[in-house]
């Protein structure tokens, strides 16, 4: 079975067991949501956001010593990019939503797997960096940062400590 | 007079070594005002995110963009973090004026670069105070090392400075307190270097760190460097040595110091008829009020540039071109540390041995080029720092997606990389003429002061050296076996090593020189120039440690001659 047909396939499922009419959240413009460099997402799009982050790197069972990752993402666009850069954000995410819709997907209820085969596609479509294809980046590049610089992983994982046990320039691995 | 200003001493500028001057003539029983002209930063309770963790700060340790680009000098040091940017100058709270590209990296508070500084205290030795009459250039310097070496061993001892006894003539050794063990990699390139080339060294940095805290450490109430390595946000335990958790809580502890921040010196007050300074003008930093403080000796130490400015703006009828400046050289013969060169490489091999822990200092190599006698086309040369580390791999494989992505990251602990290697090149530059600090004859700034303008640049003899030591430690690395070696010109602009030296140079004759062997002016002996405006040549090592035992020596010679009515 081809990509596409996987896709399709998924997507029937996935639309079978929904009555999309009846539930799909409406939603304003994310531009609207752009002011003067900045972008301050309503609740309803900080909560597409973290699914759109937990589709690309599910965490949502992990939430222990992990900021949701829409607040940190957002908070990284607007303090780190430059104005241009959040309003791109802004637009790919407004085209990302769009993206969805086009395939009938309703991001709250749909299962994920629909939504990141679809991304999969595109980028194996190896388009041009447009705005879609950057706030997926985007999205995905703050979500691993968001779990790397947290209490979760640097604690659990990389085993970091304020003091540090004795140092050992000669320790066996 | 208000008697309420008159003091034995005045110290201008709270930093790593006007703290330090402070901190002697507190404790020779001389009353002494330390003037700042930044806010006070105390120890502990200024110290807003030294206990926070990695994850607590909203940008993760970086700063905003908007700040970066607002102050593109302040952010171009390697320092400046989410974490500790509250000790740096903004860029345009004390705008200057850059006739070359000049990256002036401040630090305005008690304490002054003392808390973010990187803690580097090597010895000065023998030859780099020979060097410029060597080598033909500068100035004589008017002292030799065995003048300063009592009194690095007195800083040492009060600072606290971790060290081996390597017997390496370049940089002597001192008071040390027990050094931290250095990684295998370290010692198989030191072992590596040591059979290849006389002469040349790899030893462990020393550092104003406490790896075991001494008597006088606790009367301080410092305690040991826990490695946090976290120390530019200010070290709750007194790791580290900053003015801040040492010399000025000693000084005020005397009960001989009154501390004034926010105290921008205006100028130094010349009295005509004892030929004396006799105080300095000071305005509020918040007030903008105007006051007069006097006193019998005068300390001036808020840093080589400022240090030359001020001077410069102390116009007198006898000393129009600024107090001392006979010689028409003060702001002149500035010169800094070129930094401007590294290298990296990956190491095949150790695959057995791992790194635990932190430490806050690494490998250095002293200078080995042109010590004993001139061997190369350019002049004087470089030490350089040496670090080694074996840091986890970074994950994950930009094809995941969902919970392959997931499972990359999670599905397994982090695996260790290979060993790297990497150094960085610290330059000895040239001082010259045409390198100097001067006051704009018309702008000022907003408390009324000419502003300053800065100009120095790299010449050939750094592009030579830049070579060279791309040179000799691609063939180090070589011979040790190292793969994958890069080398790089970071363009570093001057200014960026912090290390900005000279504009009131010490030298044996006033028509060469603004200060005598004792950092006394020439022209005015009652005051004396202890921190980097006082270097003749500016050698290799981090500087901080031969500050404080400049201001050290200098502070014992006033209160010397204070006794005498001398000065």
């Amino acid at each position: 079975m081809d990509r596409r047909s996987a896709i399709r396939n998924l997507t029937v499922a996935a639309a079978g067991t929904l009555l999309w009419a009846g539930c799909r959240e409406q939603y304003v413009n994310v531009l609207s949501l752009y002011n003067s460099g900045s972008l301050n997402l309503d609740q309803k799009h900080k909560t597409y956001l973290n699914q759109i982050s937990d589709t690309f790197l599910p965490l949502r069972d992990l939430a222990d010593g992990i900021e949701r990752p829409a607040d940190f993402i957002i908070r990284m666009i607007n303090k780190m990019q430059a104005p241009e850069q959040v309003l791109k954000f802004a637009q790919g995410f407004e085209a990302y939503k769009e993206l969805m819709k086009g395939a009938q997907l309703d991001i709250n209820t749909s299962d994920p797997r629909v939504a990141l085969a679809i991304v999969k596609e595109l980028i194996a479509e190896n388009p041009p960096l447009d705005n879609l294809l950057g706030f997926v980046h985007t999205v995905r590049g703050y979500s691993i940062w968001n779990l790397k610089s947290s209490e979760h992983y640097m604690t659990q994982y990389q085993e970091y400590a304020m003091v540090p046990p004795p140092f050992n320039g000669n320790a066996p691995v | 007079m208000n008697k309420d200003h008159k003091y034995e001493a005045i110290v201008i500028g709270a930093g790593m070594s006007g703290s330090y001057a402070a901190k002697e003539l507190c404790d020779k029983g001389i009353k002494t005002l330390l003037l700042e002209r930044g806010r006070d930063v105390r120890h502990l309770q200024d110290y807003p995110t030294a206990v926070k963790q990695p994850w607590e700060f909203d940008l993760r340790g970086n700063m905003p963009l908007a700040d970066r680009e607002a102050n593109p000098i302040a952010a171009s040091c390697y320092a400046y973090r989410e974490d500790n940017e509250h000790f740096f100058i903004k860029d345009d709270h004390h705008p200057y004026i850059q006739d070359k590209p000049f990256q002036w990296i401040r630090g305005y508070q008690t304490g002054g670069k003392s808390i973010m500084w990187a803690r580097q205290t090597q010895r000065w030795s023998e030859y780099d105070f020979q060097g410029p009459a060597r080598d033909g250039y500068a100035v004589d310097w008017p002292i030799r090392y065995a003048d300063l070496a009592p009194w690095y061993s007195e800083v040492e001892r009060f600072v606290g400075i971790t060290g081996n006894r390597d017997g390496v003539d370049t940089v002597p050794d001192g008071e040390f307190l027990p050094a931290w063990g250095a990684t295998v990699v370290h010692d198989y390139f030191a072992n590596v270097v040591k059979k290849h080339y006389k002469n040349r060294h790899v030893i462990f940095g020393r550092c104003a760190h406490i790896s075991k805290p001494n008597d006088i450490h606790i009367q301080q109430g410092r305690g040991q460097c826990l490695n946090r390595t976290e120390c530019e946000r200010g070290c709750p335990f007194g790791g580290y040595f900053n003015a801040n958790g040492s010399t000025i809580p000693w000084a005020l502890k005397t009960g001989n110091l009154d501390l004034r921040p926010f105290s921008v010196v205006h100028s130094i007050i010349y009295d005509k008829e004892t030929g004396k300074a006799s105080g300095v003008r000071v305005i509020d930093a918040n007030t903008m009020e105007a006051t007069e403080y006097f006193a019998d000796v005068i300390f001036l130490n808020a840093g080589a540039i400022n240090s030359a400015a001020i001077l410069l703006n102390s116009k007198s009828y006898r000393f129009p071109d600024g107090l001392g400046n006979d010689s028409g050289l003060l702001g002149k013969y500035m010169a800094f540390h070129n930094y401007r060169a590294t290298i990296s490489a990956t190491v095949d091999g150790f695959k057995d041995k791992k790194m635990i822990g932190r430490l806050p200092t690494g490998g250095y190599v002293p200078r080995f080029r042109n010590v004993y006698r001139q061997e190369t086309d350019f002049l004087r040369g470089y030490a350089a720092g040496f670090d080694t580390r074996r840091s986890l791999r970074a994950f994950p494989d930009a094809e995941c997606w969902g919970e392959d992505l997931r499972e990359n990251i999670l599905g397994h602990k982090p695996e260790l990389g290979p060993w790297t290697v990497g150094s960085h090149m610290m330059g000895e530059t040239i001082p010259k003429e045409e390198s100097y600090v001067k006051l704009d004859d018309k702008q000022v700034d907003k408390w009324g002061i000419p502003l300053i303008r800065i100009s120095m640049d790299y010449d050939d003899n750094d592009e030579k050296m830049i070579k060279d030591y791309h040179e000799q430690f691609t063939d180090m690395f070589e011979k040790a076996g190292f793969v994958d070696i890069k080398t790089n010109d970071n363009g570093r602009i001057p200014g960026n090593d912090i290390h900005e030296m000279g504009g009131v140079r010490m030298g044996r004759d006033p028509k060469t020189s603004v200060l005598n062997k004792w950092n006394q002016l020439h022209a005015c002996d009652n005051v004396y120039v202890t921190d980097g405006a006082c270097m003749t040549s500016t050698s290799t090592q981090n500087p901080s440690l031969t500050y404080m035992a400049f201001a050290a020596r200098a502070a014992n010679h006033a209160v010397e001659m204070l006794k005498k009515s001398e000065i």
